[in-house]
């Protein structure tokens, strides 16, 4: 499994570049799809889709729209903001509000935000 | 409303034999023809293997937005170009309030569905039970395909897209009156300007025929059997969209106009005997308030196979009697579909201004009445009287 993360990453990176339609080189680990990278809602649709294809896997339709935050309420929703603050500190956090709220959830999606759920998915199918 | 009248200010288009109109006539002058093998996919099963593609061009430098290129068939990438163009031509200004107004209204006669992501799909399904069975498409097919996959197929792209990529926020509509639409969308796009709806529209067609699901189906209704005294049918792709302006308005901007739209008429009906074709051309006649002798020419986009010819010429000897008449689209270019009406007035239009008269592609003469028809597949007819402008 060594040689995979790196692997894994490019892949991803390639297929974000691909959709979004940006240079390979723009897709970095820190960069927000939405704010850093063009992305509409509808591009979301189009990357699920081409991961499901490239890793063979189902993705189901909210499950990267989640990411780690837990968007039931304001509370759960600050707390995963908290906690991302504290592990995603090269993301630029000046393109978000202070007080996000559930709509502004995706803008927190970023290429490493994919690359983790995929690397989680592709764990845990190898693992069963 | 009545004194408003509609002028074409600028024109672009996009052909097998140039990426430019420019390059398309200097093809047509120097006796080129786009007309080869098919490469855009194998057509060596059909009774006509041959196409005219366009070939070796980017359609990135004409997307403000690149993203959206992955939304397009072929059809909307060259409408935009064409519209792009378009509006350099006619100076059309970049700012906001310019395009908040900006209509679009393009004719196209259907996408290919993508049929190369579509066949794919539908090898999961060697029994076709997909056929009868909505949910089985659904699950098979439809799982199998880019959710994006119906977003490029929808038939109101070309106009949506010329929307998008130009910033033009005014009225965005699609005809889809087959091979005749593209002209008919530019004979709409008058009326908004007419009634007052809109002071300009980019309007005009888009099309291909080079694609699997058309070849199939002009194979099954027998037009490549077909050869007529014009050559035979040759699919083709392409667009031309003019930029349409009121009168008054085009003149405060201080543009000098190719032409004014006088009259336009649109029917259906049948094709048979020219029926639909003559009543458009008395139609067209009767709005622009001329009369038959007052035409110089007439240029008729139809395929060339017999029975569009024939009511072609029928419908000429009718209605118009001796006028010039170029009544078979141009063999070297194949026949672009919904997209061959608004060519065949770019291109006379172009040589128009030009003060070019040679050959039978390029015979209109400044200030020229010209009667531009086109006909569709089900005997749809448009007709647009187009008298072209002095300059002042």
């Amino acid at each position: 499994m060594s040689g995979e993360p790196a692997d894994l990453e490019t892949r991803v990176k390639h297929i974000v570049a691909g959709a979004l339609d940006v240079p390979v080189e723009r897709v970095h680990n820190h960069a927000s799809l939405i704010n850093d990278l063009g992305a509409e809602s509808i591009d979301f649709v189009d990357i699920v889709f081409r991961l499901e294809s490239a890793f063979g896997i189902e993705i189901s339709e909210d499950d990267i729209w989640k990411g780690s935050i837990d968007p039931s309420s304001e509370a759960t929703i600050a707390a995963g903001v908290e906690r991302l603050r504290a592990t995603m500190p090269e993301f630029r956090w000046e393109t978000v509000p202070a007080k996000i709220t559930r709509a502004e959830l995706p803008a927190l999606i970023t290429v490493r935000t994919i690359t983790d759920y995929m690397r989680k998915r592709l764990e845990s199918a190898a693992a069963s | 409303m009545d004194d408003r009248r509609v002028v074409v200010t600028g024109v672009g288009a996009i052909t097998p034999l140039g990426t430019t109109l420019r390059a398309t006539l200097e093809a047509l002058a120097a006796g080129r023809s786009a007309v080869a093998p098919a490469k855009l996919f194998d057509a060596s099963g059909f009774s006509c293997a041959d196409a005219a593609e366009i070939r070796d061009w980017d359609a990135r430098p004409a997307f403000n937005i690149p993203k959206a290129l992955k939304l397009t068939d072929r059809p909307a990438r060259f409408a935009v170009a064409a519209a792009q163009m378009a509006l350099a031509d006619a100076n059309w200004p970049a700012d906001r309030a310019a395009r908040d107004t900006l209509g679009v209204a393009i004719g196209s006669s259907g996408s290919d569905l993508q049929a190369r992501d579509l066949g794919r799909a539908l090898a999961h399904d060697p029994l076709a039970e997909s056929a009868t069975d909505v949910a089985v498409f659904a699950d098979r097919i439809l799982g199998r395909l880019n959710p994006l996959w119906l977003l490029v197929s929808l038939p109101n792209m070309c106009s949506a897209h010329v929307g998008i990529q130009l910033s033009a926020r005014g009225p965005n509509s699609t005809i889809m009156s087959d091979w005749a639409a593209g002209l008919q969308a530019v004979g709409e796009a008058a009326e908004w300007i007419r009634c007052g709806e809109a002071d300009a529209v980019l309007a005009g067609g888009a099309d291909s025929g080079v694609q699997p699901f058309a070849y199939a189906a002009y194979e099954q209704a027998r037009l490549f059997a077909d050869g007529s005294s014009g050559g035979r049918f040759v699919p083709s792709e392409g667009a031309a969209v003019l930029l349409l302006e009121e009168r008054d308005a085009a003149r405060r901007r201080g543009v000098q106009p190719y032409a004014e739209l006088q009259g336009y008429a649109a029917r259906g009906g049948s094709c048979e005997g020219g029926d639909s074709l003559a009543a458009a051309f008395r139609d067209a006649l009767s709005a622009a308030g001329w009369q038959a002798r007052d035409v110089s020419l007439c240029t008729v986009a139809a395929p060339p196979i017999t029975a569009f010819e024939r009511t072609a010429r029928s419908a000429i000897e009718t209605v118009l009697g001796n006028v010039q008449a170029r009544a078979v689209f141009e063999p070297k270019l194949g026949h672009p579909l919904a997209a061959a009406g608004p060519l065949d007035v770019a291109l006379t239009l172009t040589c128009n201004r030009a003060g070019r008269g040679q050959g039978a592609a390029t015979p209109a003469t400044m200030a020229a009445r010209v009667l531009a028809s086109a006909i569709g597949f089900s005997g749809e007819a448009v007709v647009l009287a187009l008298e072209g402008q002095q300059p002042s």
